[in-house]
């Protein structure tokens, strides 16, 4: 297991989470399903260590990436999308000329198009999402948590990004952990979905080439999923 | 084209004025005894420019590097800032023209006196500034480089400054008119050999207008340049906000 998380509990004003338990092997896409304001944000926050848990423990990989959902506030807009990629590097003092090649490499190497000399602000919502995806992806983490990446993003850029993140998830073999109120991305996206109010789980039994959202077999995976929640 | 053209019917409505005599010389001098008082005052007291710029200068310089520095420290130390705020509103709150007798008291009646109000005034409202502006910076830019394991030192220069920095220009442009403002006033009360406060002082208790009209003409100019340059520069660094 590459990330466990036990009996975590945290409480605000009100108890937000409640002996929240699951772990994630290497390799696994795992999506955390959850309503509005049910405590996902904090429950990535205490998973990437930023903020700690009332009680409950949290193993978990040193490096991690962390795309945020809102993307305007997680890009630095004085730099532009290929120094924003590199910037894990900057803060491992990598030289600049270096850091941009490499940053350049990446984005070469995943063949994605992305306006490299733009800054964020002159991108649009989906590019600039792309750019914080591929910032995390040049430290090569070992765990990757996303935070409702899509749901600030236009229908289009939503379905082309999921496509991207599926297919980059299988090519790289990263590790998953993905939160979503999102039925549909989370049966296109999810190995298991862990679904944090009823604390259910739900595996998707679905092949590769079955997750397309028309199939025959999404759909009914789809009705399934919706019968637990 | 059309603010040429504005500025010629105004001058000329000027020379009709005073060519017609409908208003009195002491309330609209005619226009070339103007003229003379500002080729007066830049040949002949060039001085009292640069003094009133150069104080100017000094003490809005002053109040950056005290002030931006104190108001990222207090902005990013958010319990000492809540125990401060208070003190931090109740001085920007006094007028520091009512606080001139203690700057007199501790600095002087020289330069010191003037340069330290004209930092007092432009440094609350770049420390006020400074501070919204980092209490203001995103937390995900944060969570995002501490995950990565950025050193605090490295959140602060690469994140939390340059986050920070259209405000910080908000407050360089308007502290530089309040540094102005100040060492006018400093000039015109607590007296100067060379300085523009003093000079419309004395030519206002002389009713002298003509030179009255030349000192507020320079002091608009330098007023308008300041501001000019810092938004170029504002434009060329914070490009992301203007
Ligand atoms: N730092 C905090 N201080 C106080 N309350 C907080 C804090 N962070 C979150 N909360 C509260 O905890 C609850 C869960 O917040 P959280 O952001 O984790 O929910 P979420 O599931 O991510 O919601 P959303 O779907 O809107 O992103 C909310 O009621 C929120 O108001
Ligand atoms: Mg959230």
């Amino acid at each position: 297991m590459i990330l466990t998380v036990s009996h975590i509990m945290k409480r605000f004003q009100n108890p937000v989470l409640e002996d929240v338990s699951f772990s994630v092997r290497k390799g696994e896409f795992l999506v955390l399903f959850g309503p509005n304001g049910c405590g996902k944000t904090t429950l990535l926050h205490i998973i990437a260590g930023v903020m700690q848990p009332d009680s409950g423990s949290v193993r978990c990989p040193k490096k991690i990436g962390f795309v945020f959902q809102n993307y305007r506030d997680a890009l630095f807009p004085w730099k532009t999308n290929l120094e924003n990629i590199a910037f894990p590097l900057e803060l491992q003092r990598v030289p600049k000329q270096e850091r941009l090649r490499k940053a350049t490499k990446l984005v070469e190497k995943l063949t994605l198009s992305v306006p490299l000399n733009q800054y964020p602000y002159q991108s649009s919502g989906g590019e600039q999402q792309l750019v914080s995806l591929l910032r995390e992806l040049l430290s090569k983490p070992d765990l990757l948590l996303m935070d409702e990446p899509f749901s600030a993003l236009h229908h289009e850029s939503r379905a082309y990004l999921r496509n991207t993140v599926q297919d980059l998830a299988r090519k790289l073999k990263l590790t998953v952990v993905f939160v979503t109120h999102d039925i549909t991305e989370a049966v296109q996206l999810g190995d298991r979905v862990v679904l944090l109010n009823s604390k259910k789980e739900v595996r998707v039994t679905l092949s590769r080439a079955e997750r397309v959202v028309h199939s025959k077999a999404f759909q009914r995976m789809r009705k399934k999923f919706e019968a637990h929640l | 084209m059309k603010k040429v053209l504005s500025l010629v019917l105004l001058l000329m409505f000027w020379i009709f004025l005073t060519w017609t005599n409908s208003v009195h010389p002491v309330f609209l001098p005619p226009m070339h005894s103007v003229l003379h008082a500002l080729h007066d005052l830049l040949l002949s007291s060039g001085l009292d420019v640069m003094s009133t710029l150069g104080r100017t200068i000094a003490g809005f310089l002053l109040g950056v590097f005290i002030a931006v520095p104190l108001g990222v420290f207090l902005g990013v130390h958010r319990g000492l800032y809540n125990t401060v705020s208070w003190y931090i509103d109740f001085l920007r709150s006094v007028p520091v023209t009512a606080m001139f007798p203690l700057f007199l008291v501790f600095f002087g009646f020289g330069n010191t006196s003037k340069i330290a109000m004209s930092a007092w005034a432009s440094g609350f409202i770049l420390l006020v500034n400074t501070i919204n502006g980092v209490r203001s910076t995103k937390l995900n830019r944060r969570v995002m480089a501490q995950v990565k394991h950025a050193t605090r030192t490295q959140i602060l220069t690469k994140i939390t400054f340059p986050e920070t920095l259209p405000f910080i220009f908000t407050g360089m442009k308007i502290g530089t008119s309040w540094s102005l403002i100040v060492v006018l006033v400093a000039e015109m009360f607590i007296g100067t050999t060379h300085g523009l406060g003093r000079r419309i002082y004395d030519a206002s208790i002389l009713f002298d207008t003509p030179m009255v009209l030349a000192c507020i003409f320079i002091v608009g100019c330098v007023g308008l340049v300041t501001n000019y340059l810092l938004t170029l520069w504002e434009k060329s660094v914070v490009h992301w906000k203007v």
